[in-house]
């Protein structure tokens, strides 16, 4: 508790400094906070080869707007609200500029696919069949609207409760519940076109 | 309606399933299908969640805080945003440019200023002048000229 307090005031240190525009204070907060932030982007996004980018923008907005900041959450919370509402824009950006997601399904997972319900099920082969459902469920993440996938990667990826959910969103718990309802009732939709097997 | 109930309550309550559920889901067949769609989706969502994001170079941390007190950022961040200001600026001129070139060009088709107006609401003789601006005047005269007089016989 003791260890904790005294970290707590440390950062409460760090970002004030951070707020008087001291880089090498927020320099220890980014230390802190970049496996998380790295973590939920690449979740995000999905896209190993963008994460940094990503993580390094974030960062910068964050130092922007640090004066934004009054305490009133825990710095990580504020950080991975930034962070949400980042990879949200990135997520639209990116779905506007996309034609279709079955043209972007890789060859090698359609034919994972539709191959499935002509190859037998062993045991064996049980393995292969969850990196098939691997990749499936990745691509449909993928393919999901960006507030769909905001909410199912917090949910199923990122594990986090309701409540948690609702705090970094800033929505009620019972707008989270309907939400991530539809998201998956939609997401399964998309499965169900794929899943021959 | 219990398909529905069921549906619901498998996309909502996780891996628990109430025995009502599980009766149900023994006599249906679409709803078990159902279910094990959901599994499956619930089971690559897990695998996707295994893998694991790519760490962080070292020396992240410094590297953001370089860039943050390096001039050239900063110069960057204003220039993109005057960019972003700059076009805003000029699509807004473009726009009002559109709507006063339109404004002008409307009322000159329609019916106060346009030239059929004009000769519509005329008087007959000018509408004529208009119209036959050289022969009317002469043919009246050669009437006159050429016209035998009379009592010269």
């Amino acid at each position: 508790m003791a260890t904790s307090a005294r970290q707590d005031a440390t950062e409460l240190d760090w970002i004030r400094r951070t707020q008087r525009g001291d880089g090498e204070a927020y320099a220890f907060l980014v230390e802190r906070y970049q496996r998380r932030v790295f973590n939920l982007v690449y979740r995000m996004v999905g896209r190993r080869e963008e994460v940094e980018e990503i993580a390094q923008e974030i960062f910068v907005k964050a130092f922007l707007a640090a004066n934004g900041y009054h305490f009133d959450a825990s710095f990580a919370t504020w950080l991975m609200r930034i962070a949400i509402n980042h990879c949200y824009d990135r997520l639209r950006r990116r779905r506007a500029s996309r034609l279709t997601y079955f043209s972007e399904m890789s060859a090698e997972t359609e034919q994972a696919v539709v191959g499935g319900s002509e190859s037998p099920v062993a045991s064996g082969e049980r393995l292969q069949l969850d990196l098939e459902n691997r990749d499936l469920a990745g691509k449909l993440l993928e393919r999901a609207p960006p507030e769909d996938r905001v909410i199912l990667t917090l949910k199923e990826l990122e594990d986090l409760s309701v409540e948690e959910i609702a705090n970094l969103l800033q929505l009620k718990p019972s707008t989270v519940k309907v939400r991530l309802h539809r998201a998956r009732k939609r997401m399964l939709a998309d499965f169900q076109r794929w899943d021959r097997r | 309606m219990r398909c529905r109930h069921t549906r619901k309550v498998l996309l909502d309550g996780g891996a628990l399933k109430p025995d009502a559920i599980q009766e149900h889901l023994r006599t249906c067949a679409s709803c078990a299908a159902y279910s094990e769609r959901w599994e499956k989706l619930r089971t690559g969502l897990r695998r996707v969640a295994e893998q694991a994001p790519p760490e962080p170079n070292i020396g992240f941390a410094r590297r953001v805080a370089r860039s943050l007190q390096d001039a050239s950022l900063t110069g960057r961040l204003v220039d993109l945003s005057m960019v972003r200001a700059g076009r805003r600026f000029v699509y807004a001129a473009l726009t009002a440019a559109l709507l006063l070139v339109l404004g002008m060009l409307v009322p000159a088709s329609g019916p106060v200023r346009s030239p059929s107006a004009a000769v519509d609401t005329a008087q007959p003789e000018a509408v004529a002048a208009q119209n036959y601006p050289i022969f009317s005047g002469r043919l009246m005269d050669s009437d006159f000229e050429f016209a035998p007089p009379s009592g010269s016989h």
